[in-house]
């Protein structure tokens, strides 16, 4: 990529410019994507709501560098990843991206402290540098009593707090979150939440993708996509950050 | 750091973590290591210069060595194909995390050579400790001397660890092109799919029923002849692809159709049961098929194994009823000479005469149809039988009885099936039989003998006797009536008591004896040959045990891995049923009655095709000289219950690890 395009972008984080994505090409085609645009910068805190079906997941798969795109571009901190092979995608992801996901996605063989740990090993980090990496991010979560657990002696929330906890030990510029509180109990679903706004205060990309318009309106800005079209792009003017309620609350 | 650096650990770590699947596999490949690896060594041995008459267990040992060979590539194959099945989520996850697929295929080719260090270092070992001993067994089973040597070859090490070494790269390539096809994405959702539901139900149905009906027709039509081989490949091979396409598509239509009929489907246990049915066999059939098609191996090679060992003996004493036998041209040897002969050497070489046998007989080539035996012409002829005319005087001194007969009159005996009627017409004569016989000693009755059978016809006395031979050899166009009628010739038969050595330096001097003796024809040394017998069945025994283990240990993980899949499936059902309001009891009533099911189908199945494919076997063992038809039915009853328990065992044992991962979810 040109110096001057780089320039361009440089305040967006994510940068997508009318992409497509086909699947089955040909008369039985399915374009789940249709002619998509979205610029995401640095610390938003994006909800990307739509229902089963809309392309969410396959925006979300764009976005998290799992597949890509039949056409457009996608520029994620700079780089063009549109067009990037297998490889270069997995680096890409292993740098850029934290993902939680529904499932919660952990290994059950390994203890919450190695769960952690894995995405640091692939990063090529040092032993000593990688448990005090994860410790933290177990700290950060509130896991710091579970580290030798195994994701089946833990609860759902806690096992998705694990997740979180992965997906932030290696500092992603963008931690990207599918459906997190869809396996939750409404307790859970607050303190992952929770976790997640402050993740937000504290400076990172969160892009949470949902079908709950509750879950949505607890983001900044919330982005609605219907039929693999983007039908709407707000800000929530009923967001207020953490910061932001207490101050309000002690004002009263 | 490099990634690479950290990609053994990984592998280490992956297997570790994954124990419940890995752990298995390894049990089940160092015992497939080892076994080949005994058979390989024992092959290696070269017996056959200190003993003329190994070669057949070493020829078998062979063929059990290369079909063992073929067998564990298919049973490595899929248990590392559900490995890495289970695995896929796994792999991508580290794929999503970060990891490049070629960095996955290296950690890939770490984990299988660790696995393939580790099962063939297991099974080696394993087998060096242990091959001496399986030889022991092989030589006591086969009455070998036990004091022959055995030596390891190096071959024997080489070709086991190529063998491995093959299985484990097909193993390798297979995954890495499966992971190299798949988008992470893709694999992240790998363990959820299962075997689908064809598209075609009705017509892979009707076609897995033709194929089925055409592999037990092969079965129940086979033939005690040298086509028996093809046959059997021929059925074995219907029967695979019938049975995979009844459970595939046979099984999910029947519940299908169960499914439209209302009165059936909407009751409060049937509507659970076939639903959860229809999914699990849509899902599962593949597996099951495995599960049933191991389960008749194990059952068939069981039933075979155990005929021969209950059933050797019995066999032994019906194809060399003597140690030695000599036969004469002319019955022109006084039997008195002969026995003081016998006697003579007997006393040199410190045996005893257990039994002595001097007759004389004519056995002539006939066709049978109902009571009549006529001209044979036809080589393929069916009705083809032997019929042996025997003297009074021999029949007497054979069965040292009394016996008398009046004119024309005759005793019949068969070592099939019996005769059944009162009189009988040869080549056009009538003879009328006094009575029909049960017992004769040097030809045992099989009445299931389906090669064919011996007809003794007992006359009075050689002038009747050559009246009716000569007739006979008119017919068939003989041109020296009267030297035909003088080689029909005298038997001698003896049956010696003693040690082995003594037996066989009489013989030798008897063999001798009879070679000098004007008009002898041939000798044969049933010790010999008995001892021959002993050592090919013996083998086959040795190969039918070892076979028998590796089928139900294929079986048993096979049955494992499926409750392992079950098990995960089903955490996700117990959590639905809850939803929608069942009890923890009616949960487990209902998935109770599933996974009985599942498992009791490929049970069902494979009684079936072993009932039919009884048919077969029966020949198959005639082959072989094994027609004793009560001791096979006994042995097939003795096996479908032992293996019904065994296998039931199996399913609790197994089942264990299937409500262990159910019961996470609760």
């Amino acid at each position: 990529m040109s110096e001057e395009r780089k320039g361009e972008f440089m305040s967006a984080l994510v940068e997508i410019r009318d992409i497509c994505k086909i699947y089955n090409p040909g008369e039985n085609e399915v374009r789940a994507l249709d002619h998509v645009s979205l610029t995401i910068d640095e610390n938003e805190f994006v909800a990307i709501i739509g229902q089963s079906g809309s392309g969410k997941s396959t925006l979300m798969n764009m976005l998290g560098c799992l597949d890509v795109p039949t056409s457009g571009c996608y520029y994620l901190h700079g780089q063009d990843v549109s067009h990037m092979s297998d490889n270069e995608l997995s680096d890409v992801r292993n740098k850029e991206i934290g993902f939680i996901f529904q499932g919660f996605n952990l290994i059950a063989g390994l203890t919450a402290l190695e769960n952690v740990e894995l995405p640091l090993i692939y990063r090529g980090v040092g032993k000593r540098e990688r448990l005090r990496l994860a410790d933290a991010a177990l700290d950060k979560v509130g896991l710091a009593l579970r580290k030798t657990h195994k994701p089946a002696e833990m609860s759902g929330g806690q096992q998705q707090r694990v997740a979180i906890a992965r997906a932030i030990a290696q500092a992603p510029p963008v931690i990207l979150a599918d459906e997190p509180t869809g396996n939750l109990d409404s307790g859970s679903t607050k303190e992952i939440m929770e976790i997640l706004r402050s993740l937000h205060e504290e400076g990172r990309t969160v892009i949470l993708i949902t079908h709950d318009n509750e879950i949505a309106a607890q983001a900044k800005r919330v982005i609605k996509i219907i039929d693999g079209k983007i039908v709407q792009d707000s800000e929530n003017s009923s967001f207020t950050a953490g910061s932001e309620k207490e101050n309000t609350a002690q004002e009263a | 750091m490099k990634k690479w650096r950290i990609l053994p650990k990984m592998a280490l770590k992956g297997i570790m973590a994954n124990g419940m699947v890995y752990y298995p596999y390894i049990v089940a490949g160092i015992f497939s290591v080892f076994t080949f690896f005994v058979f390989s060594s024992i092959s290696y041995n070269d017996i056959t210069d200190v003993l003329p008459y190994a070669p057949y267990a070493l020829v078998i040992t062979e063929m059990g060595r290369v079909l063992l060979g073929m067998i564990l590539l298919l049973f490595l194959f899929y248990a590392g194909s559900f490995v890495m099945k289970r695995r896929k989520k796994e792999v991508g996850l580290y794929n999503l995390l970060g990891l490049e697929k070629t960095h996955i295929g290296m950690m890939l080719l770490f984990e299988n050579m660790i696995l393939y260090v580790v099962v063939a270092a297991g099974g080696i070992l394993l087998g060096t400790v242990l091959a001496k001993l399986m030889f022991l067994i092989l030589l006591k089973l086969s009455s070998l001397p036990m004091t022959i040597s055995f030596t390891f070859s190096a071959r024997a090490f080489y070709d086991t660890l190529l063998c491995l070494g093959v299985i484990f790269l097909i193993n390798f390539a297979r995954q890495v092109l499966e992971i190299g096809r798949s988008k992470g994405t893709e694999l992240l959702s790998g363990t959820k799919k299962g075997e689908k539901e064809p598209k075609l139900l009705p017509v892979w149905s009707a076609a897995g029923a033709a194929v089925l009906i055409l592999g037990y027709s092969a079965s129940v039509n086979s033939q005690a002849d040298s086509m028996i081989l093809i046959s059997f490949f021929l059925a074995v091979f219907l029967v695979i692809i019938g049975t995979y396409l009844m459970f595939t598509s046979g099984s999910v239509l029947l519940l299908k159709i169960m499914k439209r009929s209302k009165k059936m489907y909407y009751r409060k246990n049937a509507f659970i049961t076939i639903s959860g049915m229809y999914y699990r066999m849509k899902k599962n059939a593949a597996g099951l098929s495995n599960i049933c098609i191991f389960a008749t191996m194990t059952l068939i090679t069981l039933i075979c194994t155990f005929t021969v060992c209950f059933g050797l003996d019995e066999v032994a004493a019906y194809v060399y009823p003597y140690d030695v036998t000599a036969e004469f041209r002319d019955d022109s040897l006084p039997a008195e000479a002969v026995q003081k002969e016998i006697f003579g050497l007997a006393g040199k070489h410190g045996v005893s005469i257990e039994r002595m046998d001097i007759f004389d007989s004519i056995t002539l080539t006939c066709s049978k149809e109902e009571n009549r035996f006529g001209l044979f012409v036809d080589q393929h002829d069916a009705g083809k039988c032997r019929v042996i005319f025997m003297t009074l005087d021999a029949y007497n001194q054979l069965t040292d009885g009394q016996e008398s007969l009046e004119g024309e009159d005759v005793l019949l005996y068969t070592n099939g099936r019996d005769f059944g009627y009162d009189s009988l017409d040869f080549m056009g004569i009538r003879m009328d039989l006094k009575k029909e016989v049960y017992v004769l000693f040097p030809y045992p009755k099989f009445e299931s003998n389906p090669k064919g059978s011996d007809y003794i016809v007992i006359v009075k006395d050689e002038a009747q006797r050559d009246r009716y031979v000569r007739v006979w050899a008119e017919q068939n166009g003989v041109e020296d009536i009267d030297a035909f009628l003088r080689s029909g010739g005298q038997k001698a038969g003896v049956l010696l008591t003693g040690e082995e050595n003594k037996k066989d330096a009489f013989i030798e001097d008897f063999m001798r004896l009879c070679e000098g003796k004007e008009g002898f024809v041939a000798g044969r040394n049933g010790l010999y040959s008995r001892r021959d017998l002993y050592s090919m069945y013996g083998s086959l025994l040795f190969i039918g045990v070892i076979f028998g283990l590796i089928f139900f240990m294929c079986l048993l993980i096979i049955m494992y891995y499926k409750q392992i899949s079950e098990g995960y499936e089903d955490q996700a059902s117990f959590t639905i049923m809850k939803k929608v309001g069942m009890s923890d009891t009616e949960i487990k009533g209902t998935i109770h009655r599933q996974i009985f099911c599942v498992f009791g189908t490929p049970l069902a199945g494979a009684v079936l095709h072993t009932l039919v494919g009884m048919f077969m076997v029966r020949n198959f063992m005639a082959i072989i000289d094994f027609y004793n038809g009560t001791l096979i039915t006994v042995c097939m009853i003795g096996t479908i219950v032992l293996f019904g328990v065994i296998y039931s065992l199996a399913y609790f044992i197994t089942a264990k690890t299937y409500y262990r991962i159910v019961n996470h979810s609760c």
